[in-house]
């Protein structure tokens, strides 16, 4: 520490904002109306739907047949489509996402090289041996008179010529047929796909992207037909759907929608739990294990269809089985009835029948408290291929205990975690319907912070993997990682960029920014704006800004339109006290400073030497008996003239008490973010001083920060909540304190403790052959 | 000509949905033992995967023996700093990631690395190098693309 006195308080002043004029090159405050698009009457400044908001409908009615002898999808439908544009269209544009495994799919031939010091045989067997040759096989496409339509097939794209211009508030009606071969997940994965259990020759068939769906036409970017290349996910359009699913007719199907015709579909006992289960505290079986496993040695007799409707839906999904265990339990999710159900076959148990649907109704109560209450009348997780993925009302999630039926932690969490992700994306973006092909983030980091919020209420201390700020610093060091505002098909490292840092690029505006109250209100006037709508990145800054009343454009382009990341040091600590002019105070402080200041080597070893003043003391005059720091009688008639011309209020400030300290903070890892400061005196009290970001607004690399005080500061914690994402933990101290490496904390901590729960059981050891 | 080898890999045409690909290593130079320390942090379920296909059988990295030798072989494989020779020491798991600490002999700090681990199953991975000595960070973190081989260390 560095102690130095003040002419006046007032020159201190002075002279820090002197040292903070210079302004840096580039200004981190600058606001974001030069990049975000321009408000319109579609969509407003404030980040709401403008009044003359609009969006396109797709109504469909579909049959399709599940092929369980050659894994195939049969279907045909109708669709219509209501032009609420203000635009004429001359044409139609369909997604056909199967076509991303048709044998000349850019998806293989936009694959870089794999690591030939390690060829993965998945590659090998697609370049060389064996491809899977999937992709739709369409039929005619016809008007509602059955005149055959013009189409072009553009790899995952098609469009559809209309006989006639499509004039702003007309509907156009066609129908279409299409089939197409089932991946097989086990050699080439995806979010769709048959699952083929080798023990008992049977499939679990988890199916999605299964039939053409209209692909987007909206305000911002016309037809959103950019291809699909198996990242960016979809951008699809609202409407009401009839779906019949033809399966054998020992299946068991799960789907988007409400069953139609349950009395055609399931026995009477099944009908039964089934009533049993609306009301039911705890999940109830509908179909269990044992009969699940009687299922699986059937041979099925027939087919049976299944019809199910669902009402303003913005996609449609099912899985079908004869492996199926089935639990239900009906919720309450504000007044609104839902059906919360599982669907699992028994390799799932005993993880499945305990979390499944305990987790979808925590979800729901969850996401539902900071957005808005969940509108649909079904939730059903399926457990299959499919890792995790999510449709309107189900989601297919993959985690399963081993064939002995003990689980790891890992699995245990990443079940409950994969739950609550894929259940959470009925909000976003089922519900609040964002564009997946272009912003992965505005779905998935959304989704992931909610997840983070739902995972802390599940039990004290569940280990979440996205959300607290330590968990992204490693991702944000990288000079390589991506802005969060890059397209989704570009982006490198998808799951910390799109998942992980808007997860904790929200967690620090709820905890850190701008608070609980301010946050939940904004975020939910977001989610209610823009429920059964098509937000984009700017509705929501816009919209956060305008409910919560804060201007967070440093905050967006900080974290959401760079890659920099957060490291404030502290660099220096400077105390200073009032120089009160008064020579009774002042000259007793001079004198203990030079009482405590250091004795050089030489004067120590010279003092017992003998002086010859000792020996001779008449050479001893005035200076030597002068007592430099007793206040001569002029300085003394100096300061009372000095007080006198002061006005009272100026009196006061002449209080010698008062500690002045200031605080250098260097931003070395760029982004601007509030200072956190733990502040611990002499005394041993603590006391918490909390900046908001825009201490950086004149000048962003470098900041003075004064700090008054009656008391002496011992030290000074930069980030002591762990807030902040701050990446150098080792420049967060004044006094700068050793921080332990993690290499130093795992040579104290070498016995790792196992898993208990594998320690606890004699049976616990894993199966030396694979399971399916 | 070169051989290809051929090996399981947890790779796929179609991304799954949730995707990790991300790795990160603090390699720290002790000055005073003449050690290069690392802790390689690698995603729990990434790693997981790769070492069901190379055990061949169900594999969980956080209750089995046979993880720990198979994680350090494939650390020892797919990282390296100059000519080190590394030992494993041990590796630990938590619930979303494994940590793997290697020790090398190192009269000098490393003049360059390679750091591969899922770069050939994953063309989307990360893996970054962050460089300390006597560990105090010394510079920005180094980034490593799927596509990349030996980066310098020293500017």
């Amino acid at each position: 520490m560095r102690r130095a006195a003040l002419l006046a308080p007032f020159l201190l002043l002075a002279s820090l904002a002197f040292s903070q004029s210079r302004r840096s090159p580039l200004d981190k405050f600058r606001q974001l109306e030069e990049i975000l698009p321009t408000p319109n009457e579609y969509r407003t400044a404030s980040g709401a739907p403008g009044h003359k908001y609009w969006q396109q409908r797709a109504d469909y009615q579909i049959s399709v047949e599940l092929d369980d002898i050659n894994q195939r999808i049969i279907g045909s439908g109708t669709i219509d489509y209501h032009n609420n544009s203000p635009d004429t269209l001359n044409y139609l544009w369909l997604q056909l996402d199967q076509n991303i495994w048709e044998k000349h799919s850019d998806t293989p031939l936009t694959e870089t090289a794999p690591d030939f010091r390690r060829f993965p045989l998945p590659v090998a067997r697609r370049l060389m041996d064996d491809p899977f040759e999937g992709g739709y096989t369409i039929g005619p496409v016809r008007d509602a008179a059955g005149r055959e339509l013009h189409k072009h097939i553009n790899r995952t794209m098609m469009r559809v010529d209309l006989p006639a211009p499509l004039p702003p508030g007309q509907s156009f009606r066609f129908s279409l047929s299409w089939d197409y071969k089932i991946n097989n997940s086990k050699r080439v994965s995806g979010r769709t796909g048959a699952e083929f259990f080798k023990k008992d020759g049977n499939w679990i068939y988890e199916i999605a992207q299964w039939f053409p769906r209209m692909a987007a036409y909206n305000d911002v970017t016309g037809w959103q037909h950019k291809q699909f290349l198996g990242t960016g996910e979809f951008t699809l359009e609202f409407g009401d759907y009839q779906v019949k699913i033809t399966a054998p007719n020992d299946h068991i199907v799960a789907s988007t929608g409400v069953l139609q015709n349950p009395a055609e579909v399931l026995t009477p006992v099944q009908r039964q739990r089934l009533e049993r289960a609306r009301t039911s505290p705890k999940p109830v079986l509908i179909v269990t294990p044992e009969e699940a496993k009687a299922a699986e040695k059937s041979k099925p007799t027939g087919k049976k269809t299944w019809v199910f409707h669902a009402k303003n839906v913005r996609d449609f999904a099912f899985a079908s089985s004869r492996k199926f265990i089935w639990d239900a339990q009906g919720h309450n999710a504000g007044g609104n009835p839902v059906m919360a159900m599982s669907f699992y076959p028994n390799e799932g148990n005993p993880l499945w029948e305990r979390y499944s649907t305990q987790a979808i109704i925590h979800t729901l109560n969850i996401y539902s408290r900071y957005t808005f209450q969940y509108p649909y009348p079904i939730a059903i997780s399926v457990n299959g291929p499919v890792g995790g993925m999510e449709y309107p009302m189900i989601c297919f999630n993959g985690p399963r205990p081993l064939e002995d039926g003990t689980y790891s932690q890992r699995t245990k969490y990443a079940l409950i975690g994969v739950v609550i992700h894929e259940v959470g994306h009925n909000y976003f973006p089922m519900i609040v319907n964002s564009d997946e092909r272009q912003w992965t983030w505005l779905d998935e980091g959304i989704n992931s912070f909610l997840q983070f919020l739902a995972e802390q209420e599940w039990e004290p201390n569940y280990p979440s993997r996205r959300g607290e700020p330590s968990t992204i610093v490693e991702y944000m060091l990288s000079s390589a990682h991506d802005p969060i505002m890059t397209n989704s098909e570009s982006v490198v490292s998808l799951g910390p960029n799109a998942y992980g840092k808007p997860a904790t690029a929200l967690n620090i505006l709820r905890e850190t920014v701008l608070g609980r109250e301010l946050f939940d209100f904004a975020f939910k006037e977001y989610s209610r704006r823009w429920m059964f709508k098509r937000p984009m990145p700017a509705d929501f800054f816009r919209s956060m800004e305008d409910a919560s009343g804060t201007d967070l454009d440093w905050f967006w382009r900080g974290w959401f339109y760079t890659n920099e990341h957060v490291d404030i040091s502290l660099e220096k600590l400077t105390q200073y006290t009032i120089d009160t002019r008064n020579p009774e105070i002042e000259k007793p402080l001079s004198k203990k400073a030079k009482e405590e200041a250091p004795v050089t080597l030489s004067a120590q070893r010279n003092k017992p030497l003998r002086k010859r003043t000792d020996d001779y003391p008449e050479l001893l005059d005035f200076y030597n008996k002068w007592d430099e720091f007793a206040p001569l009688p002029s300085e003394k008639k100096a300061f009372e003239s000095y007080v006198k011309g002061l006005e009272e209020d100026e009196r006061k400030l002449l209080d010698p008490a008062m500690n002045f300290y200031a605080l250098e903070l260097k931003n070395v890892g760029g982004v601007v973010m509030p200072v956190i400061l733990e502040v611990e005196f002499n005394d041993g009290v603590k006391e918490e001083l909390r900046i908001p970001a825009e201490i950086w607004r004149r000048q962003s690399s470098t900041v003075t920060k004064l700090i008054p005080t009656r008391k002496e500061i011992r030290s000074i914690t930069l980030d002591p909540h762990l807030e902040t994402a701050d990446a150098d933990p080792s420049n967060n101290h004044w006094p700068r304190k050793p921080v332990k490496s993690k290499f130093q904390l795992f040579k104290e901590e070498r016995d790792t403790k196992r898993n208990p729960m594998n320690e606890g059981k004699t049976d616990a050891a894993p199966p030396s052959s694979g399971s399916n | 000509m070169r051989r290809l080898l051929l090996l399981a890999a947890t790779s796929s045409i179609l991304a799954t949905a949730h995707q990790f690909h991300f790795g990160h290593i603090d390699a720290n130079w002790n000055s005073r033992a003449k050690t290069l320390e690392l802790a390689v942090r690698l995603h729990a379920d990434d790693l997981e995967q790769l070492l069901r296909q190379r055990a061949g059988r169900p594999l969980e990295i956080d209750r089995d023996a046979q993880a720990e030798p198979l994680a350090c072989a494939y650390a020892l494989e797919t990282i390296a700093f100059d000519e080190s020779r590394f030992r494993c020491l041990g590796m630990k798991v938590t619930t979303h990631y494994a940590t793997l600490f290697l020790e090398a002999p190192a009269a000098t700090p490393p003049r360059r690395a390679k750091f591969r681990s899922f770069s050939g199953d994953f063309p989307d991975q990360i893996n970054t190098v962050q460089r300390l000595t006597d560990d105090h960070r010394t510079g920005s973190a180094i980034a490593f693309l799927a596509a990349d081989q030996w980066k310098p260390l020293r500017p």
